[in-house]
């Protein structure tokens, strides 16, 4: 439970304060009433006035009873109506004094404002004390206590005497039980002692109190007081002003009564008159200034103060904008940046489906260098490694008429092997080049002469980036941006992260229009083989089935004729004619057998099953057998047929494909031999062994010689056979670790020449060359 | 008897031939376009003509025959399997598709 102290005004309290202002009030007025001269209830020092004010003023209103009573004791010796009149009207004066302060001149703060203590004075100096005075003689009056030839000195000494004490005493009453700590900083103290001092030594000048200073009754002395009373007024603030009017006043007072200072008259109470009178007017000016000035230091302290809380409001403001303004800027770039990466995005979309649109290559390229120009670049190029080198597919530029100058310039001056173009470098390296601002110095570096130089610079390249076009982890081309200074655009990170997304994406279409390629090339390379296939497979099964059906005929014939004949050697011979037709049949079908294997070879070899059987055999014999495998074709055309083997050479090879060899090699050189003489050697040669064939015939042309071991290469229309032999030849040579060269010259001949290692190297089948 | 003339760079295909149409027909041979039109010199019933030849090839002998005006039926034979559309292109009505069984050419031979 939390105590709160709760100020115990109860009515203990307001006792306790009556009867202290009770006996304070007796004091006062018996001390007051012994100056008494015009009356001898009334006087110009009427202390218990300001007394009584000051009480009910800050203690409030309802201590009014010690007022009477104190008013009532010290009229004691008064008749009593009088002294009961006396008190109540002393009651009534403060009672109302305190009340029109409270209404008019803003309670106990009167001594704040100028105004207020104008107000003061007015009301509560010169109204209230006017009714004191007022009532006073009435009651003076009534009670027979005065003569009407004494009313205008009563009532005049009763009001000063109100009103100086209002004036002088009051204040510093109040003042003091409105605050009585004395906050004063050391040079305020100094200040202080220094002030009272000098009020010390004006009142002796001007009283000769405390001490004689020259003539105390030279009037104009009084004036001294007023430096005095401004310096308290201008820079002590108004407690102690109003201190120092009531000490003053005090002086002043006792002075005259004593008959010294400038206002000691002969008439005593003519001088407290005037010396009250001197009193009063220089306390409410005195007042009213001091008061004008703790205003104004009060206007002036709050006045800093608001600029302080002002200061500190606009401070709060201005760090809250930049707070908004921080935030805005956040938003803004936040925005901006979106913006970028949305415009990105759109970009790269956009690129896919140029890349996807079509599967035209250089098209596609060209479609793409054109979008790419002058959205994110005022040149674009792409390069592109082909089998004879590094292509550049495309070049673009806003102005195309500009693309044909520069590439026809680019023309003159190639790039030197010692200073490959960036291009070339991301190439080899596989890693991007960026170069966000591009210095002269760099032109002069990359220049090989002042031509190029100039062209160089013509240009107005402002910044550069290349990014290297990847796909299944090879470096296929590379993707070239350039800016000039008609876009004044630097390419930093973000943009590079955009060049590589864009050339991981151009690299995947590019790579997926060669394979599409590969694949159809090798579809049609399948479907043309088929057809060929097909169509000179049907030309031998023709022959093939045209003999079938000599056969059935001369068979028929033949049966026929045994029937109605009787001659066995008629019938004999007949069969023999039956069986030499079938004997050709048996040719055909051989031969049919052949071209069919040879196609199986040709699938086995693609497929990578060219399996081989090795033995361990002598090369002279595989020649031996390969020669007679054709002696019929030698023999057909009378040809002259030489072979020169000499020593053994032992070796592991397969022997029926090798015979299949030297049978291709003896047939080529029988088919365009032209009739001339054949020779056929097989010698070692090194660790290996060299077959030769040579034949004097048509010869083959250096043009061919590139493509005649090719499939389906015939060096003459027409041929019989797929155009196959030195395909398969050339496939069973190299599977066996070896190599199949020819030289030749139009119209002197030509000879094949064979290496064989003695053992085949542990080479993977062939197959899929070629692609 | 009907004279034909069998054009064919393939000699086994035009000897087997002639073997088999030797018994009812009078049989020339050639083995090529130029070969031919100096054997049409004489007059021939019907050519059968294979498509692909060195020299002068099927077609070529045909545009040859029209140029000169030469009115002779022609069957056209021929491994490739658009034999049907180069007839009709030719503008000749007969053609065996390789490989083909003998009756077939005799029994265009005989309604010609």
């Amino acid at each position: 439970m939390t105590a709160v102290a709760v100020p115990r005004r109860g009515l203990t309290h307001d006792i306790a304060g009556v009867l202290l202002l009770a006996g304070v009030y007796f004091v006062a007025a018996r001390l007051s009433l012994m100056t008494a001269y015009t009356h001898h209830t009334v006087t110009a020092l009427w202390a218990p006035a300001g007394i009584s004010l000051a009480a009910l003023l800050m203690g409030g209103r309802r201590l009014w009873p010690g007022v009477f009573a104190g008013a009532v004791l010290s009229y004691a010796g008064f008749r009593a109506d009088v002294a009961i009149g006396l008190a109540a009207t002393n009651t009534i004066g403060a009672v109302l004094g305190a009340w029109l302060v409270d209404h008019f001149a803003n309670g106990r703060h009167a001594f704040r404002r100028a105004r207020d203590v104008l107000s003061w004075t007015m009301w509560t100096g010169l109204v209230a004390s006017a009714v004191v005075a007022t009532l006073t003689v009435i009651v003076l009056a009534l009670g027979g206590d005065v003569i009407p030839a004494e009313y205008d000195d009563v009532w005049i000494e009763r009001w000063l005497g109100n009103l100086g004490s209002v004036l002088l005493l009051a204040p510093a009453l109040v003042l003091w039980w409105d605050r009585f700590q004395l906050r004063w900083r050391r040079q305020q103290v100094l200040e202080g002692i220094a002030f009272l001092a000098s009020l010390v030594i004006v009142c002796g000048i001007v009283f000769g109190v405390p001490f004689e200073v020259g003539n105390s009754h030279d009037s104009p002395r009084a004036f001294a007081f007023f430096p005095i009373l401004a310096w308290s007024a201008f820079r002590l603030g108004p407690r102690a002003t109003a201190t120092a009017v009531a000490v003053l006043a005090g002086i002043a007072v006792l002075a005259t009564l004593q008959g010294q200072g400038p206002f000691a008259l002969a008439d005593p109470s003519q001088a407290l008159v005037l010396v009250q009178a001197f009193l009063s007017t220089s306390a409410a000016t005195t007042l009213g200034v001091a008061a004008a000035v703790d205003e104004r230091q009060r206007a002036q302290r709050q006045v800093a103060v608001l600029n302080v809380e002002l200061e500190q409001r606009i401070q709060e403001r201005t760090a809250a904008l930049a707070r908004s303004e921080a935030l805005l800027a956040e938003a803004r770039q936040l925005r901006e940046r979106a913006e970028a990466e949305e415009e990105r995005e759109r970009f790269l979309s956009e690129a896919s489906k140029v890349l996807g649109a079509s599967l035209e290559l250089d098209a596609t390229l060209h479609g793409l260098a054109r979008l790419a120009v002058p959205r994110t670049a005022d040149w674009c190029a792409i390069h592109l490694v082909e089998a004879g080198g590094i292509r550049q597919v495309t070049l673009a530029h806003v102005d195309p008429a500009r693309v044909k100058q520069v590439q026809e310039l680019m023309q003159r001056f190639p790039p030197r092997p010692e200073q490959p173009p960036a291009y070339q470098r991301v190439i080899d390296s596989g890693q991007p080049i960026l170069i966000p601002a591009i210095s002269d110095a760099l032109l002069v570096q990359s220049a090989h002469s002042p031509e190029q130089l100039a062209f160089a610079r013509s240009l107005n390249l402002v910044s550069m980036m290349v990014v290297p076009l990847i796909a299944r982890g090879r470096t296929i081309g590379a993707l070239s941006f350039a800016t000039t200074t008609a876009s004044g655009r630097h390419y930093g990170d973000p943009e590079l992260s955009l060049a590589m997304e864009l050339g991981r994406r151009v690299a995947i279409a590019v790579d997926n229009t060669r394979l599409f390629q590969q694949t159809q090339e090798a579809v049609k390379a399948r479907e043309d083989f088929l057809a060929i296939a097909s169509h000179e497979l049907r030309t031998p099964v023709t022959s093939l089935r045209l003999q079938v059906q000599i056969v059935e005929r001369a068979l028929n014939e033949e049966l026929a004729r045994a029937r109605t004949a009787n001659d066995p050697w008629l019938l004999a011979a007949g069969f023999q004619r039956v069986l030499d037709f079938i004997g050709v049949l048996g040719e055909d079908s051989r031969r049919l057998v052949r071209l069919v294997n040879g196609l199986l070879d040709v699938t086995r070899i693609a497929t990578g099953k060219l399996d081989l059987h090795l033995e361990e055999l002598d090369f002279r014999d595989i020649v031996r057998s390969g020669i007679e495998s054709v002696r019929p074709e030698v023999s057909n055309r009378g040809v002259r047929l030489t072979s020169r083997l000499g020593d053994p050479l032992p070796g592991r090879w397969d022997r029926l494909r090798l015979e299949q060899v030297i049978a291709n090699l003896l047939s080529n050189a029988v088919k365009y031999g032209e009739g001339r003489p054949i020779v056929v050697k097989a010698e070692a040669e090194g660790p290996d062994v060299v077959l030769t064939v040579q034949d004097q015939g048509v010869g083959v042309d250096s043009a061919f010689q590139a493509r005649m071991f090719d499939r389906f290469e015939q060096a003459t229309h027409g041929q019989q056979g797929l155009g196959l032999g030195l395909y398969i030849t050339k496939q069973i040579v190299e599977s066996h670790g070896g190599t199949i060269s020819v030289e030749s010259r139009v119209g002197e001949g030509s000879t094949f020449r064979v290496r064989l290692p003695r053992a085949p190297a542990q080479t993977p089948s062939p197959g899929g060359t070629g692609t | 008897m009907k004279r034909i003339l069998v054009v064919d760079d393939d000699a086994r295909i035009v000897d087997r031939l002639a073997l088999l149409l030797g018994q009812k027909y009078e049989v020339r041979l050639a083995s090529n376009g130029f070969d031919a039109l100096d054997q049409l010199d004489q007059e021939v019933d019907a050519v059968l003509l294979d498509l692909r030849m060195p020299g002068l090839d099927g077609p070529g002998l045909v545009a040859e025959l029209q140029k000169h005006r030469i009115q002779v039926p022609v069957i056209l034979m021929s491994a490739n399997p658009n034999l049907a559309e180069s007839a009709r292109s030719l503008g000749v009505r007969h053609y065996l598709a390789k490989p083909f069984d003998i009756e077939a050419l005799e029994g265009i031979l005989d309604r010609l």
